[in-house]
């Protein structure tokens, strides 16, 4: 009786890439969990020279002190989870409130001849108001349409 | 005379070549893309702020900058700044704002060096050329008060550090609630 073989499998039709693929494999696994991505960061430059205000013998900062009275907000906390701002003769005790005022205040100013780029808006924050509220208002300011927006410190 | 017949090809296993292109693009993708075994100094403990501004500044080198950690130092009513000063260590290195035994302010001492070169002074060549593209990024938390914030600035503008950059994070992410 003739036995039926089956048929012989043919692997010389091409190079193996089974050790290729596992390698390959192993590097994009090793990839995907080593690897950081960047994405979530945002970050805030500021714009504008820091300015010392009660130190009479500050130096100028590189570019020298700008030359117009810069805008100045008042950032006080009565209260440790909020926040009070005061630029000019509003007051906002929220982000939303604050770039609203602050949108107020720059089609004021641009009514009244200034350009937008010019304009230097400068936080001076109460020592004891949170750094998470210093950045909402650095925000409020510049989604406001303000360009120019820095700190003031006291020392 | 006997005839050859060629057996077909791939009769027997699946074709992968269209998963080792991919595959391989992938890889490419990673290896350009991922950061491996780059380190800035950044404190991962610390909660940064969150920003909804579109338009903030994404960074993509951050090459000639010096990472800031700024928080409160507990029960000492001073910032504790924490920063990669020496890239040997691999570890970020606490930089006392003012050194009470000598009066000196370490991290400005810092600042200067790396913006002015090893002389710490305006002017020089080599090794104490001026670094007008230095720049600062500073990570504070979220809940310090500014008067740990404020000398850190005035240590930045005493060296005359022309960019100060604070880093937040994009309102998108996923925020935990702090216990």
């Amino acid at each position: 009786m003739k036995l039926s073989v089956g048929k012989k499998v043919s692997y010389e039709s091409g190079p193996n890439m089974t050790p290729l693929v596992d390698i390959v494999m192993v590097l994009l696994i090793f990839l995907m969990i080593a690897g950081t991505f960047a994405g979530q960061e945002r970050y805030l430059v500021s714009t504008v020279p820091l300015r010392q205000t009660g130190a009479g013998g500050a130096t100028p900062p590189p570019g020298g002190f700008p030359r117009d009275e810069p805008l100045e907000i008042h950032v006080t906390s009565p209260v440790p989870d909020r926040f009070t701002a005061r630029v000019g003769q509003y007051k906002a005790e929220s982000a939303g409130e604050l770039q609203q005022a602050m949108r107020q205040l720059l089609q004021q100013l641009v009514a009244a001849g200034k350009r937008p780029e010019d304009l230097q808006v400068v936080i001076a924050p109460d020592r004891a108001v949170k750094y998470k509220f210093l950045i909402d208002v650095y925000t409020a300011a510049q989604m406001a349409g303000f360009q120019k927006v820095g700190f003031s410190t006291t020392q | 005379m006997k005839r050859h017949v060629l057996e077909q090809p791939h009769v027997s296993h699946p074709n992968v070549t269209p998963l080792i292109d991919i595959v391989m693009c992938m890889v490419i993708f990673f290896m350009m893309v991922a950061k491996i075994g780059v380190t800035t100094g950044a404190d991962p403990t610390i909660e940064v702020p969150v920003s909804t501004l579109s338009r903030a500044l994404q960074i993509e080198s951050l090459s000639n900058t010096l990472v800031l950690n700024v928080r409160e130092k507990r029960p000492l009513d001073e910032p504790l700044v924490t920063a990669l000063v020496d890239g040997a260590s691999g570890q970020p290195q606490e930089i006392r704002v003012r050194d009470p035994a000598s009066g000196k302010s370490p991290l400005l001492e810092v600042l200067r060096r790396l913006r002015y070169g090893r002389d710490g002074r305006p002017g020089g060549t080599g090794l104490n050329a001026d670094n007008d593209d230095f720049r600062v990024i500073i990570r504070g938390d979220k809940e310090m008060g500014y008067r740990f914030l404020e000398p850190v600035l005035v240590a930045c503008a005493q060296a005359n550090v022309g960019k100060v950059i604070y880093q937040t994070r994009a309102r998108t992410e996923l925020v935990q609630e702090t216990p």
